[in-house]
C-alpha cells in the first residue's frame, strides 16, 4: 500500500449541530493528530458519529469551522474533500460487483480502465481478496464485505479515513481479526484516522488516541492508557471498564494522594494537581478488588449478596455500606458464599480520583 | 489551499457557462411567449419574438444581470461577499423579471425560461458555496427548481383562486365578503351536503368490500385469487366515467334492466294480460345518488382492497398463533387480534375513498342527475349558464378544504400508526384460515362483484359492437369504423394519438419530478424543506376540478401564459399525478439505505453522480412503476383536462365526454373500450418485459444485510 | 461567391414563399356551433381567403368566459355561433369590436344588430327556434296522447316522462324560462314551472341532452332548440317536433368580433363570409338546421317552416342582461328545484 505524501491533521473549531431543536453536538473544539488514528468512544446518542460525519461533509455544521489539514473545509461538500469512509453497513452498491464498487471512486475521477483495473486488482489483495473482483456482493461473507469497504475507502489514498463502527456487524471472532487488520493497514499508511466505537475494548485496541464522549461534549482525551488508569469523570470511569463508584476521603500527602475508603487507606501514585481533596468520589475497579474474612484487614465490611463463578475468576456482589460494589476475584483465592461477612482488600493501582464529578455511564 | 481554489474555480466555470447560456438563449430564441404556441409559429414570428428584437426593455432585465454575472466584477471580493452577491443577484432578478412580465403582461417563452433556469442555477450554485444544503450545487439547484416548480404551477394557481373569490372579476372591486355570499347561498350547503353524504356512504361500502375482498384474497383457499388481482386492477386502467357509462347502458332508461322489465311487465309486455297497461314504465333511478354511489364504489374499492391487502401482508402470523394457543377461538382471533391491528389499515382506506370520492367529477358529471356536488358544481360555475368565477373559486377552495383536512388527518394521524405496522417484520407461521361460515359469505361477495364487473365491462365491449344498445343490438362495427376508419386526421385518431403523446411525454417527466421531491424531502434536509413538503401535500389533496379551475385562472395571462397549448395539458399531468411519483420514490428510497449514496459522496462523485450512478439504477424498478402508472393516470385523466383542452389538443376523455352528451353511447364505448384495451396492453407489455430484475432482487437482499 | 449565393438564392425563395403562404394571414376562430359545422366552416372559408385558421369549439357559456380572461390579452379573433345571449353580455362589457359588414343589407332586419348594447357589437347568423319533441314510439307504448301547447306538458299522465336542462348550467334551458316569462307574467310563468317540476324526469346538465334523450326513448318528452332535434329525426329516430301553440322564444346564433383582434382584416373577413349566403348554408350541410338569416340563403328542408309558428317578440336586450338572468335562475333556485317530486 502507498503511503500517502502527507499526513494533515482535523481540526474542530466551535463545532455545534442541532437537528430540529436538539442539540447533538455542543460547542466542541477537537484537534486530530495528523498520522494517527483516534477513536470517538460513547454510548449511542453522544454524537460520535454526528461528528465523524460533520468530518465526512455529510452534515453542514450549525455553527464552528472544521479544517482538514490547513483548508477550511466547513461549507465543502464531501465530494470536495478528499475523505473516505467505511460505513457501519458498509454502504456496497447492490448492482456493482467487487471489482466495481471498489474502483467506483477511480472511474468518478476519470482514471482510464487499464490503470482502474489495475489499482483494484491492487488494492484487493491487499486486503486479501485477490481475484474476487467479478463476483456481487451478495455472494461475500460478511468480513469479505468488510474487507471490500476498506480497499473501496484506501483506493482513493484520502487525506482521512473515517470509519463509522465498521466491525459491529460481524461476530467476535472476526471482529478481533479485523480490528487488527485495519491497524496494521492504518499503521502502514500513515492517514489521519477517526474510528467511531461504543465498544472500549475495540477502541483501546486500536487507537493511538481516544476521545471519549458523553452527550455532545467531549468527556475526556487520552491515550487508552490515560483513560483507564485517570479518568478525569466517573463517566470515564464506568465507561472505559467497569468500576465501582465509592464515597472516600482524599488527603494530599507530598507527593502521594491518600484515598480513606471506609476505613482502608491506600496511597496513590497518581497526585496531579487540581484533584479534589476531602470527602470526594473515587472509582475502583472490581478486579484490584480481594475479599478477606471480615475483621482480617482495615477496609470497608460488607455482606456478599450473591456470586458466580466465571470460569477464570468469581464474580462477586456486595453490600457495603448501603451501596452495591462488583468485584471481580481471580480463581484459586478463598470463595465466599452468599451472606458471608466480607472485607475488601483494595489495590490502590486500581483506584482513581477524577476532577469531575457526575453521573456514571450508564 | 489548492483544493479550495479549484473549487471556487469550477463554481466560477460554471456560473459563466450558465450565464453564456441564457445570453446564448436572448440571441437567437423566441424570448416572448408565441402567441399559436412555439411549434405551430411561422418563421417570422418567431424571428420577431427573439430576445432584442422584442420592442420591450424587459428581455434586456435578465440578460443585463447574466452579463453582469459572466463578468463578475467583484470576484476580487472575500468568496463569502462574492458568492452572496452572485446569489442575491440571481434571485432578484428572477423575481424581478416576473412581476415585470406581470405587470407588463409579457409573456414568457423559451429563452427567458431558460435564462430564468439559468439565473436559478447561479443562484444555487452560489448558495451552496456559502453551505446551503452540505455545500452540494447540483442538490440546491434541485431543490430550487423543485421549490418553484410547486410555487409556479401549484401555490399560484391555488392563489388565484383565492383572489377570485374576494377581488370581483369584471369590476376589479375589492369583495371580501363575497365568500360568505356564495356559501350561504341556496345551492351551495345542498352541493357541500350532497358530497359529504356520498363520500362517507362510498367510503364505508368501498372499505367493506375492500376489506372482505383483502380477507379472502389473503387467507381463503380459494382457486380465483388472480381472478381478484386482474378484476381489481381494471377500474384503475378505466377511464373515470366509462364505469358510469356502463352502468347506463345496463341500468339507464334504455338500459338493459329496464328493457327487461318492460318486455316482462310493461304495457304489452309478456307477463301481462292482454290488453292490461302494465305496471312498469322506463325509470331513471340510476341518475342520482344511487348511480353516482354505484359507480363509484365499483371505481374505489380496488383502492381499499390494495390498502388493507397490502397489511395484511404485513401482520405477524404469530400473533394470531399466540392467541389461538390461548384457547381464543378462529373468529375470537380475528375479531380481537386481526381486526384491531387492522384499525389504522381501515380508517387509512376509508379516508382515502372520501378524498377519492370527493374528488370525483366525471361520475357525477354523467350520472348525477339532480344530484349536484361539489366538483360539478365548480365545474358548471364556469361552463354553466352563467359565468362566475367567484363561486367556482369558493366552490373549490371548500372542496380542497375538506380534502385536505382529510389528508391531513390520514397523513399526520393513522398514516403514522399504520407505518409502524408496516415496517414491523413478520415471523414465521401460517395466516390463520377464515372460519369456513366467513369464507363462504365472503366468497359470496366477492364472486358477486366480480360478476357483476364482468357483466359492466362486458357491456362497455358489447356497447361498441351492436347498432344502438337498448334499442337495436344488431352487431355492427360502424361505431368503431366511425372512430379508426376515416384516417388519422378524424374520428378517434387525433384524440387518440394526441393522448398518447401527452401522456407518454409527461409519464417520465412525471415519475423523476416525484421521485426526485420524495428523494430531496426524505433524504435531505435544508431551509425551506417545509415549502416544498407543503407543496407536495397540497398536490395529493387537489381534486382535479380545483386544479383545472386554478389554471385557466392562472394562466391565461403573463407572466406564465399556457392555456390553449399542448403544454398546459402536460403540466397538469405533470402535477397531478406527481403524488403517485412521490409515493412511489418514498417507499422505493426507504429500502434503499442511506449509507450507499454517502459512500459515493465520499467517493468524490458529486450528487448529480451519485444520483446516476447509484441512486437511479437502484431506483429502476420505482421509476418504471411509477411512470407507468402516471401514463394510465394520464390516459384517463379527465376533471382537470376539461378545462384545458381546446380543438387541438383534445385527449381521449374528453372526447368520449362529448359523444356521452350527444347521445352517442355507442361511439362513445366503443373509444372506452380501446382506450382499456390500451392501456391492459401496455401494462402487460411492461410487466413482462421489466418484471422484477435482477437489480431489484439485490436490492431486496442488501436490504436483508444492511 | 457562386458557391454561396445560390444556395443563399434558394433559401431566400424559400422564405419568400413560406411568407407569402402567410400573407393573407392567420385567424383563430373561437366557435360555439357544433363542432362538424365549425370544422366545415373554418375549413370551407380558409380555402376560399388562403387564410391559416385555427378553430377552437367552445361552448357559449365558455367561450364569454374565455374572452373575458383573455380581454388584457386576446388569444382569439372571432367568436362564432352560440347563442346570442352570451354575444351581448360580452358586447355590454366591452370585449368585442364593433363592425358594420357590407353584408348586412342581406341579413333580415331583425337580426342585424340584435344584441344589447345596440352597438353592431354582434350579428345574427341563424335562428332557432325553442320548443319540444316526443318519441312516438314511447308514446304509443305508453297509450299517450301527442302534446301541443306548453300547457299540455303539466298533465299528471306525464309525469316522469320529461326531460328539460338544468337553467342553472344551461343556455337553452333559460330560454325557455324567459319564454314563460314574457308569454304570462314572471309569477305566472314560476307557477307554470312549479308544475312543470312535477312532472320532470331529470334536469339535464346540459341543453341538447334531453332532444338526445327522447330520440332514444329515455324519455318521452324533451326540451330544446328544433333543430337540435331535426337532426335526430334525419338520423332516423322516431321523433315529432312540437312548435308550442302558445307561441315560443328563439334563439339567435351570434356572430361577433372580438376587440384587439390580432388579426383584424381576417376577422372582417370572416364575418362577411359568414353572414353570406355561402357562408350561412354551410350549416345544411353538416346536419344543422336552423333558419338562416340571410333572406338570400336557402332554407333547408328539414328546419322548421317559420309560417304558421307563432313567435313571441324575445326582448333579447332585456333578457341577455346579467341582471335579470341572475334573478330569474336564482328564484328557480329557490321556488322551484327544491320542490319534491
Amino acid at each position: 500500500m502507498i503511503a500517502t505524501a502527507a499526513s494533515v491533521g482535523i481540526r474542530l473549531q466551535g463545532v455545534t449541530k442541532v437537528f430540529d431543536t436538539n442539540t447533538v453536538i455542543d460547542n466542541i473544539d477537537l484537534t486530530i493528530r495528523s498520522g494517527s488514528l483516534t477513536t470517538l468512544l460513547g454510548p449511542s446518542g453522544c454524537g460520535k458519529t454526528t461528528i465523524l460525519r460533520l468530518i465526512a461533509g455529510l452534515e453542514t455544521a450549525t455553527s464552528g469551522q472544521i479544517w482538514i489539514g490547513d483548508q477550511d473545509v466547513t461549507a465543502l461538500s464531501a465530494s470536495h474533500r478528499d475523505v473516505a469512509m467505511v460505513f457501519q453497513s458498509y454502504a456496497l452498491f447492490p448492482h456493482m460487483t467487487v471489482g466495481e464498487n471498489v474502483g467506483y471512486g477511480l472511474k468518478v475521477q476519470n482514471v482510464p480502465r487499464a490503470e482502474r483495473d489495475e489499482r483494484v486488482a491492487k488494492a484487493l489483495a491487499d486486503v486479501g481478496l485477490a481475484g474476487f473482483g467479478p463476483r456481487y456482493i451478495d455472494q461475500m461473507s460478511g468480513g469479505q464485505q468488510q474487507r471490500v469497504a476498506v480497499a473501496r475507502a484506501l483506493i482513493l489514498q484520502p487525506k482521512v479515513m473515517l470509519f463509522d463502527e465498521p466491525l459491529s456487524n460481524l461476530d467476535t471472532k472476526l471482529r478481533r481479526s479485523m480490528r487488527e487488520d485495519i491497524r496494521e493497514l492504518q499503521q502502514k499508511t500513515g492517514i489521519t484516522s477517526v474510528y467511531v466505537t461504543h465498544d472500549q475494548s475495540e477502541a483501546l485496541a486500536v487507537s493511538d488516541e481516544v476521545v471519549v464522549m458523553d452527550a455532545g461534549r467531549i468527556a475526556q482525551i487520552g491515550t487508552p492508557e490515560d483513560l483507564y488508569r485517570r479518568p478525569g469523570s466517573a463517566f470515564v470511569a464506568t465507561f472505559m471498564g467497569e468500576a465501582n463508584i465509592l464515597d472516600a476521603t482524599v488527603e494530599r500527602q507530598g507527593a502521594t494522594l491518600v484515598v480513606g475508603i471506609g476505613g482502608a487507606r491506600l496511597e496513590l501514585a497518581d497526585a496531579r494537581p487540581g484533584l479534589p481533596e476531602g470527602e470526594a468520589q473515587v472509582a475502583v475497579r472490581p478486579e484490584s478488588i480481594r475479599l478477606v474474612a471480615e475483621g482480617r484487614v482495615q477496609g470497608p465490611a460488607g455482606t456478599v449478596k450473591a456470586c458466580a463463578y466465571v470460569g477464570a475468576a468469581t464474580e462477586y456482589e456486595i453490600e457495603c455500606a448501603g451501596a452495591g460494589v462488583f468485584a471481580i476475584v481471580p480463581a484459586g483465592q478463598p470463595v465466599f458464599g452468599p451472606g458471608s461477612r466480607v472485607t475488601l482488600a483494595i489495590d490502590p493501582v486500581g483506584v482513581a480520583v477524577f476532577a469531575e464529578t457526575g453521573r456514571p455511564a450508564a | 489551499m489548492i483544493i479550495s481554489t479549484s473549487d471556487s474555480a469550477r463554481t466560477e466555470r460554471a456560473i459563466l457557462a450558465w450565464s453564456l447560456a441564457g445570453l446564448a438563449a436572448f440571441a437567437v430564441l423566441p424570448w416572448r411567449a408565441l402567441d399559436y404556441g412555439l411549434f405551430d409559429a411561422l418563421p417570422s414570428e418567431l424571428w420577431d419574438a427573439v430576445g432584442w428584437r422584442v420592442a420591450d426593455w424587459l428581455p434586456w432585465l435578465p440578460t443585463v444581470v447574466l452579463a453582469v454575472l459572466a463578468v463578475r466584477p467583484w470576484r476580487a471580493a472575500a468568496p463569502a461577499l462574492a458568492y452572496r452577491i452572485d446569489a442575491a443577484l440571481g434571485g432578484a432578478a428572477i423575481l424581478a423579471l416576473l412581476a415585470g412580465a406581470k405587470i407588463w403582461g409579457v409573456p414568457l417563452g423559451l429563452a427567458a425560461a431558460i435564462q430564468i433556469t439559468a439565473l436559478g442555477a447561479i443562484a444555487a450554485l452560489a448558495a451552496a458555496r456559502l453551505g446551503y444544503v452540505q455545500g452540494d450545487g447540483f442538490m440546491t439547484g434541485s431543490i430550487l427548481l423543485i421549490a418553484g416548480l410547486i410555487a409556479a404551477f401549484i401555490l399560484f394557481p391555488l392563489s388565484t383562486i383565492l383572489i377570485r373569490v374576494v377581488v370581483d372579476f369584471k369590476t376589479g372591486e375589492f369583495t371580501p365578503f363575497r365568500f360568505f355570499e356564495i356559501v350561504m347561498s341556496p345551492g351551495f350547503g345542498r352541493a357541500l351536503w350532497n358530497s359529504l353524504v356520498l363520500a362517507i356512504a362510498v367510503a364505508v361500502s368501498t372499505t367493506i368490500l375492500g376489506l372482505v375482498f383483502a380477507l379472502y384474497a389473503t387467507r381463503a383457499t380459494a382457486r380465483f385469487r388472480g381472478l381478484i388481482r386482474i378484476f381489481s386492477i381494471l377500474p384503475i386502467i378505466t377511464p373515470p366515467f366509462v364505469v358510469g357509462l356502463a352502468l347506463i347502458l345496463i341500468f339507464g332508461r334504455s338500459g338493459t334492466i329496464n328493457d327487461g322489465l318492460l318486455a316482462l311487465f310493461g304495457s304489452g309486455g309478456l307477463l301481462v294480460p292482454e290488453g292490461g297497461s302494465g305496471w312498469f314504465q322506463r325509470s331513471g333511478y340510476i341518475y342520482g345518488f344511487w348511480g353516482i354511489f354505484l359507480a363509484q364504489t365499483l371505481a374505489f374499492t380496488p383502492v381499499s382492497y390494495l390498502v388493507l391487502h397490502g397489511l395484511f401482508g404485513t401482520i405477524s402470523p404469530s400473533l394470531e398463533e399466540a392467541s389461538l394457543t390461548m384457547r381464543a377461538s378462529d373468529w375470537q382471533t380475528l375479531r380481537h387480534v386481526t381486526f384491531p391491528l387492522l384499525r389504522p389499515g381501515i380508517a387509512n382506506a376509508f379516508l382515502l375513498s372520501v378524498i377519492e370520492s370527493l374528488a370525483d367529477f366525471g361520475n357525477p358529471l354523467i350520472l348525477g342527475g339532480d344530484y349536484d356536488v361539489l366538483s360539478t358544481e365548480i365545474y358548471f360555475s364556469i361552463v354553466g349558464a352563467r359565468l362566475d368565477y367567484a363561486r367556482a373559486g369558493a366552490l373549490g377552495l371548500t372542496l380542497l378544504a375538506v380534502s385536505l383536512a382529510i389528508f391531513v388527518i390520514q397523513n399526520r394521524w393513522i398514516g403514522r400508526k399504520s407505518y409502524v405496522t408496516v415496517t414491523g417484520k413478520g415471523g414465521g407461521g401460517h395466516l390463520m384460515p377464515l372460519p369456513s361460515w366467513m369464507q363462504n359469505s365472503c366468497g359470496v361477495v366477492v364472486y358477486a362483484w366480480i360478476a357483476f364487473t364482468a357483466v359492466l365491462y362486458g357491456s362497455i365491449f358489447m356497447g361498441g359492437l351492436v347498432a344502438n344498445w337498448g334499442a337495436d343490438y344488431t352487431p355492427t362495427f360502424t361505431h368503431h369504423a366511425e372512430l379508426w376508419a376515416a384516417g388519422l386526421n378524424y374520428g378517434g385518431w387525433p384524440s387518440y394519438l394526441n393522448t398518447l403523446k401527452l401522456a407518454l411525454i409527461a409519464a417520465p417527466l412525471t415519475a423523476v419530478l416525484g421521485i426526485l421531491i420524495a428523494y430531496v424531502t426524505t433524504r435531505k434536509r435544508f431551509v425551506g424543506r417545509g415549502l416544498v413538503d407543503f407543496g407536495a401535500m397540497l398536490s395529493f389533496a387537489i381534486p382535479g376540478t380545483v386544479m383545472g379551475v386554478s389554471y385557466i385562472l392562472a394562466f391565461n395571462v403573463p407572466p406564465i401564459q399556457l392555456t390553449g397549448t399542448a403544454l398546459i395539458l402536460v403540466v397538469s399531468f405533470i402535477f397531478r399525478n406527481m403524488p403517485v411519483g412521490i409515493r412511489t420514490g418514498v417507499s422505493a428510497l426507504s429500502q434503499i439505505d442511506k449509507s450507499l449514496e454517502e459512500a459515493s459522496l465520499t467517493q468524490r462523485a458529486g450528487s448529480l453522480r451519485t444520483i446516476i450512478s447509484v441512486v437511479l439504477p437502484l431506483l429502476r424498478p420505482a421509476i418504471i412503476s411509477a411512470s407507468v402508472y402516471s401514463f394510465i393516470r394520464a390516459m384517463t385523466a379527465f376533471s382537470a383536462v376539461i378545462f384545458l383542452v381546446t380543438a387541438q389538443t383534445n385527449v381521449a376523455t374528453t372526447y368520449i365526454l362529448a359523444r356521452v352528451e350527444r347521445g352517442n353511447y355507442g361511439v362513445a364505448v366503443a373509444y372506452g373500450s380501446v382506450l382499456i384495451l390500451t392501456m391492459l396492453i401496455v401494462s402487460m407489455l411492461i410487466d413482462h418485459f421489466v418484471g422484477r430484475s435482477r437489480v431489484q432482487r439485490r436490492v431486496a437482499l442488501a436490504g436483508g444485510n444492511a | 461567391m457562386k458557391r454561396f449565393l445560390i444556395p443563399l438564392a434558394a433559401s431566400v425563395a424559400v422564405l419568400a414563399s413560406v411568407s407569402s403562404a402567410s400573407a393573407a394571414g392567420r385567424l383563430v376562430v373561437y366557435c360555439s356551433a357544433l363542432p362538424d359545422w365549425c370544422e366545415k366552416a373554418v375549413e370551407t372559408f380558409g380555402k376560399a381567403h388562403d387564410v391559416k385558421v385555427s378553430m377552437t369549439p367552445i361552448g357559449s357559456g365558455s367561450g364569454y368566459a374565455r374572452i373575458l380572461a383573455e380581454k388584457d390579452n386576446p388569444q382569439a379573433d372571432v367568436w362564432y355561433g352560440g347563442t346570442l345571449d352570451p354575444h351581448s353580455q360580452a358586447g355590454v362589457n366591452g370585449l368585442l369590436e364593433a363592425y358594420q359588414s357590407p353584408m348586412l343589407k342581406e341579413i333580415a332586419e331583425p337580426y342585424r344588430n340584435p344584441a344589447t348594447s345596440k352597438g353592431h357589437h354582434s350579428a345574427g347568423i341563424y335562428v332557432g327556434i325553442l320548443g319540444f319533441s316526443y318519441n312516438t314510439e314511447v308514446l304509443k307504448q305508453q297509450k299517450l296522447t301527442a302534446p301541443a301547447c306548453w300547457s299540455d306538458l303539466t298533465k299528471p299522465e306525464y309525469k316522469g316522462l320529461i326531460q328539460m336542462a338544468n337553467p342553472e348550467s344551461s343556455g337553452t334551458a333559460y330560454t325557455a324560462l324567459a319564454t314563460y316569462v314574457q308569454l304570462w307574467g314572471e309569477d305566472k310563468a314560476f307557477d307554470y314551472l312549479k308544475a312543470l317540476h312535477k312532472n320532470i324526469a331529470q334536469y339535464t346538465k346540459s341543453g341538447s341532452a334531453p332532444g338526445t334523450a327522447t330520440a332514444r326513448g329515455e324519455a318521452l318528452i324533451g326540451f330544446g332548440f328544433l333543430h337540435d332535434h331535426a337532426k335526430e329525426i334525419k338520423a332516423g329516430f322516431p321523433m315529432k317536433m312540437v312548435v308550442p301553440c302558445e307561441g315560443t322564444g328563439y334563439e339567435i346564433g351570434g356572430l361577433s368580433i372580438i376587440k384587439g383582434a390580432r388579426n383584424m382584416d381576417n376577422a372582417k373577413k370572416f364575418y362577411d363570409w359568414a353572414l353570406s349566403k355561402e357562408g350561412q348554408e354551410v350549416a345544411a350541410t353538416t346536419g344543422s338546421f336552423q333558419t338562416p338569416t340571410n333572406v338570400n340563403a336557402k332554407v333547408p328542408p328539414e328546419a322548421i317552416k317559420m309560417d304558421g309558428v307563432k313567435l313571441i317578440n324575445y326582448d333579447f336586450v332585456k333578457y341577455g342582461s346579467e341582471a335579470t338572468r341572475n334573478k330569474l335562475i336564482d328564484r328557480w333556485i329557490k321556488e322551484v328545484k327544491p320542490i319534491e317530486r
